[in-house]
């Protein structure tokens, strides 16, 4: 055989390689259709609201005129996320920095001789500057250019930060709730932002990265140590420490390069680069405004048409029946299906295990990025009650919604785990997702088996001890406002046992 | 650099790897060679401590590759024979990935990263998705994460496959040049590349080590003189027998009173003159007369086509021992 010749490295330059896609781009023609659409949309929904506070009465009220709004921001958004044209780019770069000044103006200005009356605007004024800003330096590529408005979101999220916190400790209750509050979500998202386009390779982000963790501690401590006074910790120290724990948590989510952050940070990102975490999205969404619509008939009904008034907690007739089991039973096999099989049939698994990284890690990073997306699938949930809150006017015990995420949190770890294991099973992700669908069948069986027994034999000593394990039953109890720790602990080993075994799985490779 | 020991792997009954020990000290480039299903990846397997060994003792970089895995992880960059990787990931987001996983100290990660993409010549596709590229960029997308943490020793498992031959002879000059700074074993089944870029070949076959040599060794080996003579092959084979420097004759009839021989000699002599006087002298006529080197290829499938008797070798061994107990 011919010995093959080696190329000096100065004769290479001649022939360059080209990969495939390089050479035509794709036409943006339903961006720009949909993003002309969005424009149209979002400015009939301007002039609606505008007509109607101005005090006439147009043909379109406020929710009508919401509804186009949102929709044509939506489609205003798809669009800049997909064209690369220089002009859109910058005109909407432009449009996120005037979203931020009109913020910044709306959260101080007066109205009805107030000051900050219209800082709910100007807050959505902060979110929508955000994403606009975002979707658009996904195509800048001049570094000038991207670095200012970088430098931008940088700067206006330590300004938000910093006057929720310092506001938040001078003037106490009346600014934190619900200014402070919102403006302390502002500023971690500007900053996490931030710090997630330099890199934290580049030194001046990861020192923001860690000043962040910083901020949130000395918050934290502040709080913790002014609660010792009396009238403190409820509502304006609580409120504190757990911002303070939020942005603590948010700097070592950054910053940190500890194998299980990183691992646990690719795996929550990997569920955004398939369909599945948008449509589980979409899907939770879309359940709870009919959950939502309903419920506000009941509660009508319940507070208008009949005599007796909806007895609280009013959220378990919001969340009500099987509602959440069925979601669960849905949802848990679709996150975790392709958790482990993904990486066993593409191989990438020998990939990750001859990294410096233990088979441990490896489960439990793939376990928590599914069970935060499950938790935080279940927020949009939340946000329909806000409106409730915000629309209505008089308080409600939105408590129950708490220890139901809570509850969410110890039972959707034992699914999650569960799911984890039946994916380390198998490379094939549809057997690993019907044997999580038919777990999560036999789980939910047991609250059936125990409604039976209970009808036939109440007295029977298998009551209680269905009653123990069934997930069901930890829902509707969560949703009355109870939590006992009990119950927590049993789906806490349930989790436990999955993830063990899981890991023994992976581990089973190296048995001899 | 890597040691390895009677190692020995059984996957259930079928016997993987039989008890094969080398040895690759720093700085050296070793082609690992064999047939496909020889054993090449279930041993880089065994040494990436990916899987463990039946028995035997594998040492990579000084520490166990069983007992101490996560320092042989860290020690090495290893290129598995596919190249899996995230089709969901950016290059650069990838390779930052990496090299976070494989704890490269947070100020070097830039510099790292730009030596990498600089090195494999991926920069102009580091903002694309890995899943959108070729496989040439794919393998070398691959081969910078195995270099990304700048680790002592690299294990390629057929880094060439796939690739068409510019790509070949760049991914090979590439191999070549981290030869300086990395101790690389190569696996792969061409020969042509061993040639090109190892100092050193192991020759594996059936599990077992065929051949352990320098290059170089092999170059200068006692070269074969190959004849082919019209005559009474016996009594050439006694002349030839009977030459002063000759160590071994083989014979092959060719028909027609034509044979031919192939004359090993004591201290590489080269005989040609010699013999060709003896044939001469006694009158028959030689249509051949032949110094031949072995290649490497030779020496493959000398390897390869042994195994008939080295299986044999091995059955009757076990057989041995058995009626010794």
């Amino acid at each position: 055989m011919e010995k093959l010749e080696i190329e000096s490295r100065e004769n290479r330059g001649l022939w360059r390689e080209r990969a495939p896609s390089l050479l035509r781009e794709d036409e943006p023609t339903v961006a720009r259709i949909v993003g002309t659409v969005g424009l149209a949309m979002a400015l009939f929904g301007i002039m609606a609201i505008a007509v109607t506070a101005a005090g006439r009465q147009g043909p379109f009220g406020i929710g009508w005129g919401s509804f186009f709004l949102a929709w044509g921001l939506a489609g205003l958004l798809f669009h800049a996320a997909a064209d690369k044209d220089l002009q859109i780019r910058r005109s909407y770069s432009l449009l996120g920095a005037l979203l931020l000044i009109g913020g910044i103006v709306f959260s101080v200005i007066p109205f009805h001789e107030k000051t900050g009356g219209l800082f709910l605007l100007g807050f959505l004024c902060f979110v929508f500057a955000l994403l606009f800003i975002l979707a658009a330096l996904r195509h800048e590529t001049e570094e000038l250019w991207r670095n200012r408005i970088i430098a931008v979101l940088g700067i206006a999220g330590a300004a938000a930060a910093l006057t929720a916190f310092i506001g938040g400790n001078i003037r106490q209750g009346d600014f934190l709730h619900p200014y402070g509050v919102l403006l302390a979500l502002t500023g971690i998202f500007y900053l996490w932002a931030f710090v997630g386009l330099r890199g934290t390779s580049s030194d001046f982000a990861y020192r923001t990265g860690q000043a962040i963790g910083l901020l949130g501690g000395v918050v934290f401590l502040t709080a913790f140590v002014r609660s010792f006074f009396a009238g403190y910790l409820v509502p304006t120290g609580f409120i504190l420490m757990c911002l303070g724990l939020l942005y603590l948590a948010s700097s070592v989510a950054i910053c940190s390069d500890r194998p299980l952050i990183v691992l646990t940070r690719r795996e929550l990102a990997s569920f955004f680069y398939s369909p599945i975490a948008y449509i589980v999205l979409i899907g939770l969404a879309c359940v709870a405004w009919v959950a939502f619509i309903i419920f506000l008939g009941d509660v009508i009904q319940g507070t208008v048409g009949r005599a007796m008034p909806m007895v609280e907690p009013i959220v378990q007739h919001y969340i009500f029946g099987f509602i959440p089991v069925v979601l669960l039973i849905f949802i848990v096999p679709i996150l975790t299906m392709r958790l482990l099989s993904e990486e066993k049939r593409s191989g990438t698994l020998e990939v990750l295990l001859t990294a410096p990284v233990n088979e441990t890690t490896v489960v439990l990073s793939k376990f928590l990025a599914a069970l935060v997306f499950l938790v935080m699938a279940w927020l949009p949930w939340g946000l329909f009650l806000v409106a409730l809150r915000i629309e209505d006017g008089k308080p409600f015990d939105f408590r129950p919604l708490l220890s139901f995420m809570i509850a969410m949190t110890f039972m959707g770890g034992g699914f999650v785990s569960m799911g984890l294991f039946f994916s380390s099973l198998t490379r094939n992700q549809i057997a690993s997702s019907v044997l999580c669908f038919v777990g999560m069948i036999l789980l939910t069986g047991l609250a059936i088996i125990k409604w039976n027994v209970e009808a036939s034999s109440p007295a029977s000593a298998w009551v209680p001890v269905l009653a123990h394990i069934s997930y069901v039953e930890l829902i509707y109890r969560s949703l009355e406002g109870q939590l006992q720790p009990r119950f927590l602990v049993f789906h806490l080993s349930f989790a436990i046992l999955w993830l063990f075994m899981t890991v023994k799985v992976l581990e089973s490779r190296r048995w001899s | 650099m890597i040691e390895v020991d009677g190692l020995t792997k059984y996957f259930g009954p079928i016997l993987a790897v039989d008890d094969i020990s080398f040895r690759v000290s720093q700085g050296e480039i070793v082609g690992f060679l064999g047939p496909n299903g020889a054993g090449k990846t279930t041993t880089i397997r065994i040494l990436t401590s990916y899987l463990p060994a039946t028995s035997g003792i594998a040492r990579v970089a000084n520490h166990d590759v069983m007992k101490e895995s996560m320092e042989v992880r860290r020690a090495i960059g290893y290129l598995p024979e596919s190249v899996p990787l995230y089709p969901e990931m950016r290059v650069e987001e990838y390779l930052l990935f990496r090299a976070k996983l494989k704890g490269v100290d947070r100020k070097a990660r830039p510099s790292r990263l730009h030596y990498c993409l600089e090195r494999c010549r991926i920069r102009e596709v580091r903002r694309r998705l890995i899943g959108t590229l070729s496989k040439g960029y794919r393998q070398r997308v691959g081969l910078a994460d195995a270099m990304i943490h700048d680790p002592p020793i690299l294990i390629l498992d057929e880094p060439t496959t796939g690739l068409d031959p510019l790509q070949i002879r760049e991914t090979l000059s590439l191999i070549k040049e981290l030869g300086d700074q990395h101790t690389i074993l190569l696996s792969t089944h061409i020969l042509s590349e061993v040639e090109a870029v190892c100092r050193r070949v192991i020759i594996i076959n059936l599990g077992r080590i065929g051949l352990d040599k320098n290059l170089s060794e092999l170059a200068t080996e006692a070269a074969l003189i190959v004849l082919e003579v019209r005559g009474p092959t016996e009594n050439v084979t006694n002349v030839l027998r009977t030459t002063d420097g000759v160590a071994d004759v083989s014979v092959k009839a060719m028909g027609d009173s034509l044979a031919g021989f192939e004359i090993r000699t004591h201290q590489d002599r080269d005989l040609r003159e010699v013999i060709s006087q003896r044939v001469a002298k006694n009158g028959w006529t030689i249509r051949r007369l032949d110094l031949v080197r072995r290649k490497l290829e030779d020496h493959f499938v000398n390897v390869v086509l042994h195994d008939e008797d080295g299986l044999a070798g091995q059955k009757l061994r076990a057989a041995n021992q058995e009626s010794h107990e």
